[in-house]
């Protein structure tokens, strides 16, 4: 299968997919806590083998995963270079009055590396996890919600089509970009204000044409008896097996001992 | 049967009605062709019929359901499937046989029955291959192939397609146009098309033409599209071979107008000879 696009969901055998929904959302909140509770490198690096297993057992190429790094290049480099130059401490490098501490370039790093386990962690649940079982994942988890009359169902259902809408709207904006651009939109103009301008020829069109495909798209849920009402009754229903408790088991136990070295370190 | 009886509607901001005093019988196992100009009441009237619009005055009957009482438009929904043009803006899933699945889910079927139908489907539209394919990496025809498999999945009796070919290629068209055929022929199901592509509509029993909200004629498929004079003024210019018949005709032959196809005309300028 050719065309795959990030943060798509791409349907697979492997031992990540098959694994239930509600627990890969888990292990996600998990490692989540884990690494931003924690600034210990062993941890930390412990972490960033955990997540390159997982890649391996989700059956996604290594180099497609390390590829959709591109897109968040900027955050990545923002915070690593905002970091180092001003966190102070002990310096290392000091080119007038700018310096870069010791201190800095440790807690740029650790930061660094909690992004990327955030990212890759995520981008493997819900590359790993087709958007029907995401959202009947997060609605089971969300449950308890139902009881506060916080309509649980109509938001994991948003969730799914939102999900659902990125590849479509990013073809749209790719194709709304091209056509202003033809038209005399400058998008890489050294002007700031020109650039933002031109930009905007693209999110209003882009804002309504969305506008038009959620009406029909509600027509079309409509047309097939979709009411809004929480159903079930899936094709493919939640299914609790061993290796899943086995994970989740295994997923706690990293999570307490991130608790005791963060605890054993303050 | 539906049966549409002295129905109007106008929608809320409306200046005024965008459908008049129709009425219409849409026969079992009948492909019915619905013709006329942009903004002429077709894809409301295609709306109408699946209980998505309620006709503000007169009455909409599917198999002696009226689509006026609340509590039959599930069942009118379920009977009376509803294609629109652009795919992209039917799917809910990014997994074919997902999106498949979500109207028999709907129905609250057990999940063995649902597999079940989402299998059928998506054989009957030749998709089975693709199952497990997200959508945005189908051609278009295939595209609409698995909106009409999730429709299908439903087990309709009346299949409503507005425009279903509009943004499709030539092969994509094609591809359809097999698909509809087939449903008629093996799962006698009634279909009911809108279109502006007179090709698509040669498949039709019976073509009705609407004219500003209003039935301004019905007649057999063939009757309609050898008129090239009622087409032209429904804003449709004419089947290509009929403009070539009338061309003929005016260079004084004497060809029937009402050939439709190539053969049917070959057979008839041999005999000429």
């Amino acid at each position: 299968m050719t065309g795959i696009k990030i943060g798509q969901y791409v349907h697979g055998d492997s031992f990540l997919h098959s694994l239930d929904p509600r627990i890969k959302i888990i292990c996600c909140i998990v490692i989540m806590v884990s690494v931003l509770i924690n600034y210990s490198w062993y941890y930390l690096l412990f972490h960033l083998l955990l997540i390159i297993m997982a890649i391996k057992a989700s059956g996604l190429s290594f180099r497609f995963m390390s590829g959709c790094l591109r897109s968040i290049r900027y955050l990545l480099l923002v915070t690593f270079v905002l970091q180092i130059f001003l966190t102070p401490g002990e310096a290392v490098l000091s080119l007038g009055r700018i310096s870069i501490s010791q201190e800095g370039l440790l807690i740029a790093s650790i930061n660094l590396l909690r992004l990327l386990i955030l990212f890759f962690g995520s981008l493997l649940l819900i590359m790993t996890t087709s958007p029907i079982k995401l959202s009947a994942g997060i609605e089971f988890l969300l449950l308890p919600l139902n009881k506060l009359n916080i309509p649980v169902h109509h938001f994991t259902t948003i969730l799914s089509i939102s999900f659902r809408f990125i590849p479509t709207l990013i073809e749209e904006a790719t194709i709304i970009k091209n056509a202003q651009r033809s038209r005399g939109a400058q998008f890489d103009s050294p002007n700031l204000i020109v650039r933002l301008k031109s930009y905007m020829a693209i999110i209003i069109p882009l804002f309504e044409a969305s506008l038009l495909r959620a009406e029909e798209l509600g027509e079309a849920m409509d047309s097939r008896c979709y009411t809004g009402h929480p159903n079930q009754l899936r094709m493919s229903s939640l299914k609790l097996m061993g290796k899943d408790l086995v994970l989740l088991g295994f997923m706690f136990l990293v999570l307490g001992i991130g608790i005791s070295i963060s605890l054993g370190s303050s | 049967m539906i049966s549409i009886r002295n129905a109007s509607y106008c929608y809320p901001q409306g200046e005024r009605p965008a459908l008049r005093n129709i009425n219409l019988d849409i026969r079992e196992n009948e492909i019915l062709g619905i013709i006329g100009r942009n903004a002429s009441g077709k894809s409301t009237l295609a709306r109408l019929l699946n209980g998505v619009v309620i006709p503000s005055t007169g009455q909409v009957e599917i198999d002696g359901l009226s689509s006026a009482i609340p509590e039959n438009r599930g069942l009118i929904k379920q009977k009376v499937a509803l294609l629109l043009a652009e795919p992209d803006n039917q799917f809910v899933s990014n997994l074919v046989e997902e999106d498949v699945a979500f109207g028999p889910e709907n129905l609250g079927l057990a999940p063995s029955e649902i597999r079940r139908r989402v299998d059928t489907a998506l054989q009957m539209v030749s998709m089975e291959d693709y199952a497990k394919y997200p959508p945005y990496l189908l051609s278009g025809g295939q595209k609409q192939r698995v909106c009409i498999a999730g429709l299908l999945a439903m087990r309709p009796k009346y299949m409503v397609l507005d425009e279903p070919t509009a943004m499709l290629d030539p092969q994509g068209k094609k591809e359809v146009r097999k698909i509809l055929g087939e449903l008629k022929e093996q799962e006698g199901l009634s279909i009911i098309i809108i279109s502006h592509d007179l090709e698509e509509l040669l498949q039709a029993d019976r073509l009705v033409w609407l004219e500003q909200g209003q039935i301004k004629l019905q007649d057999s498929s063939r009757n309609l599209l050898a008129r090239v004079d009622v087409l032209r003024n429904a804003g449709l210019g004419g089947l290509e071979i009929s403009r070539l018949i009338e061309q003929l005709n005016m260079a004084g032959y004497d060809i029937p107008s009402d050939i439709l196809s190539p053969s049917e005309l070959v057979e008839e300028l041999c005999r000429l000879r």
